[in-house]
């Protein structure tokens, strides 16, 4: 359970969301790449069959999200690698995580180029699992099963009305959080894929990050392929954390959604650091 | 494979199965799946024989997956006959396979309900008792502890009696530990008829059931099958009352998490004292308690639990969606997955606007010391976009 593979749409891309999972070929990825006979349904909460999926998303009420998940004895308290898609209705976005089924991420070059070139491509972003969960903590019981001291974290009230107003993490100071925009999700990686829509809602200047020398970058058909690091960020903390500062700004900074365009939270050298 | 079987061995895995299988056609759960047959052979010899012929096994391999879907309760009843197992040292397979039998008898459909309710039960299969007779010797033989079982059920004993002294001994009764707040017998008056679907009939020729509240002075509570709710005071009269699920004014058990308590009986006792002393205090409103017109009735009427099946409690444009969770089972977290996916998918309108994410409180409530293992479950909130408060409940 090492990668995560996250990939924003519009929020109607697939009002049918067998259309996704069949884009993908998911089903014969999990076979061929996984091993797995059958994975867990979240949404009847029952096991199924691999082969079986396609028809069970189609028989779906609703029919535009799916859940499933990796039957495993998973230590507890941890989660299980999963491959989940829903629209976000309040961002007019819609997301497919691919979580810790490692071999189907390390093999992405079957299956993701097919969802590149979908007209509501917005973007993708590779991840370290790990890294990328204990940058987004916000409540203290996380840092506290994970072994992290949360002592000295920026703090702030959840704005929720009595009896449910209690302080959490401020993650808007670590490097690696992410947060869900109108029409887009801020999030840095060191690994990314921006499509025509994610330019148009941030605002960015495409040529302006093509020129940066610190990066690598590959325009494929309208879809620029960013490198900004070997592998996955998995350090808040040196050469990655500046990285990632870098391109929180160089991405972000021009988007009117974007409540400090200076990002100065980030400025501030917060780091997450083990009990 | 159920993670609760994994860490069994396959022989005895096989064994659990079957004695779950057998324990479901017992008591009439019926599975109607193909093999049933094959399955209720393959069970029995299960129990008679532990070097139960491969055939049967394969039948068995072949139809998992059905079999666990099927078995709805699959990890309270692997959980309950494990904590026997485990507690009372038990190492003989036919006594562990006897075991599971009689958890799954327990924990199923109508022996459910006789158990917890303590109601003197006609319907319930004579299984039950025979499965306790065989209890009782296994426990004689030294093979087992019975009053681990006894605990973990909340019962005393399951006899077959007499009740109209006509010599034949024609009911059998699931004598509860008074512990419990559903445990209890309802000492119904002369006139009263308990009708072998367990439901009661009045002198009067009226029906009801069984609401599964108490009063304070632990009188049974009757749900009319036309609506209302009485109890029987000590002179036998029916005295009419509101719905205990309304005014929250029935019987709680001293813990909520204690082995037997149903997840109903939780449930209902957190969500009063969570409103009561947190939400309401606060300005909320219970969506329990909210009157809806009916066209039907041409007034305002009582909503039901299908009004509002996913909020418990809202303020202005904040709802709240209260759950109870033992973090020492095991399905709760895809329940509970499902849960949030349902809150922030489904359309949920105040005023004709719809609610934001944001404002979609998931209010959990887990056993002393469950809190941080319930954490796993925050990131799934807020990847959908609702908000996620985890407290611990008693303790």
């Amino acid at each position: 359970m090492k990668y995560s593979l996250i990939v924003n749409f519009t929020e109607k891309a697939f009002p049918k969301a067998y259309l996704l999972w069949e884009l993908a070929n998911f089903s014969q990825n999990l076979i061929d790449d996984e091993s797995s006979p059958s994975i867990l349904n979240i949404t009847s909460r029952k096991k199924i069959k691999i082969a079986n999926i396609l028809n069970s998303i189609k028989r779906d009420t609703y029919g535009d999200d799916f859940w499933f998940e990796e039957i495993n004895n998973f230590p507890k308290g941890r989660s299980r690698p999963s491959i989940r898609f829903s629209p976000l209705s309040d961002f007019g976005i819609s997301q497919l995580i691919v979580e810790g089924f490692d071999n189907i991420i390390t093999s992405r070059e079957h299956w993701l180029p097919k969802l590149l070139n979908h007209p509501d491509f917005i973007s993708a972003r590779l991840l370290n699992h790990d890294y990328n969960q204990v940058q987004n903590y916000t409540a203290f019981g996380q840092f506290r099963n994970a072994g992290l001291n949360y002592s000295s974290l920026i703090t702030k009230d959840n704005g929720l009305p009595a009896p449910c107003n209690e302080l959490m993490i401020d993650t808007s100071y670590h490097a690696g959080h992410w947060v869900f925009k109108a029409g887009y999700t801020e999030a840095v990686a060191s690994e990314l894929w921006l499509g025509e829509r994610f330019f148009n809602a941030v605002n960015a200047d495409k040529a302006q990050i093509c020129s940066c020398d610190w990066l690598q970058t590959t325009l494929i058909d309208n879809v620029l392929h960013i490198n900004a690091y070997d592998t996955p960020f998995d350090s808040d903390q040196g050469e990655q954390r500046e990285i990632q500062i870098k391109l929180r700004k160089l991405l972000f900074s021009a988007s009117s959604h974007s409540t400090d365009a200076s990002f100065a939270n980030l400025d501030e050298g917060i780091q997450i650091q083990k009990l | 494979m159920r993670n609760k079987l994994l860490r069994i061995p396959e022989g005895k895995r096989i064994a659990y199965l079957g004695a779950i299988l057998a324990g479901l056609l017992d008591t009439g759960a019926g599975l109607g799946f193909v093999a049933d047959v094959a399955l209720r052979e393959m069970a029995t010899q299960v129990l008679n024989d532990p070097d139960y012929q491969a055939a049967n096994i394969e039948v068995i391999k072949e139809n998992i997956a059905e079999i666990e879907n099927t078995i709805e309760n699959f990890d309270e009843i692997i959980d309950a006959a494990m904590s026997i197992i485990e507690t009372a040292d038990v190492n003989d397979l036919e006594t562990q396979a006897l075991i599971v039998r009689f958890s799954t008898s327990m924990l199923s459909g109508a022996a459910l309900s006789a158990a917890t309710a303590g109601v003197t039960a006609i319907a319930t299969p004579k299984i039950i008792l025979k499965l306790f007779d065989r209890l009782k010797i296994k426990a004689a033989e030294g093979k087992l502890d019975l009053d681990v079982v006894k605990d973990r059920f909340a019962i005393e004993d399951i006899k077959e009696i007499d009740t109209n002294n006509d010599g034949i001994k024609d009911t059998i009764k699931v004598e509860t530990k008074d512990s419990l707040s559903r445990s209890r017998l309802l000492n119904l008056p002369e006139g009263y008829t308990i009708l072998p679907d367990g439901t009661i009939k009045g002198p009067n020729q009226g029906i009801a059931f069984d609401s599964q509240y108490l009063t304070t002075d632990k009188k049974t509570i009757f749900r009319r099958q036309s609506g209302g709710y009485y109890y029987i005071d000590d002179n036998g009269i029916q005295q009419t009352i509101q719905s205990p699920r309304e005014t929250g004014d029935f019987l709680k058990v001293a813990n909520v998490w204690a082995p037997g308590v149903h997840y109903f009986q939780r449930g209902k006792q957190i969500e009063e004292h969570v409103w009561e002393f947190e939400y309401k205090p606060n300005g909320y409103v219970n969506t329990n308690k909210i009157k809806v017109w009916s066209d039907k009735a041409n007034d305002w009427v009582d909503t039901k639990s299908e009004n509002f099946p996913l909020i418990d409690f809202q303020k202005g444009q904040t709802v709240i969606s209260l759950k109870s969770v033992n973090t020492e089972g095991s399905s709760w977290i895809s329940n509970m997955q499902s849960h949030i996916k349902d809150l922030s998918k489904r359309s949920i309108k105040i005023d004709n606007i719809e609610v934001p994410k944001v404002n979609r409180i998931l209010d959990i409530r887990v056993e002393p010391g469950g809190a941080d293992f319930a954490q796993v479950l925050r990131r799934y909130a807020h990847e959908a976009g609702i908000t996620l408060r985890i407290s611990e409940f008693g303790g």
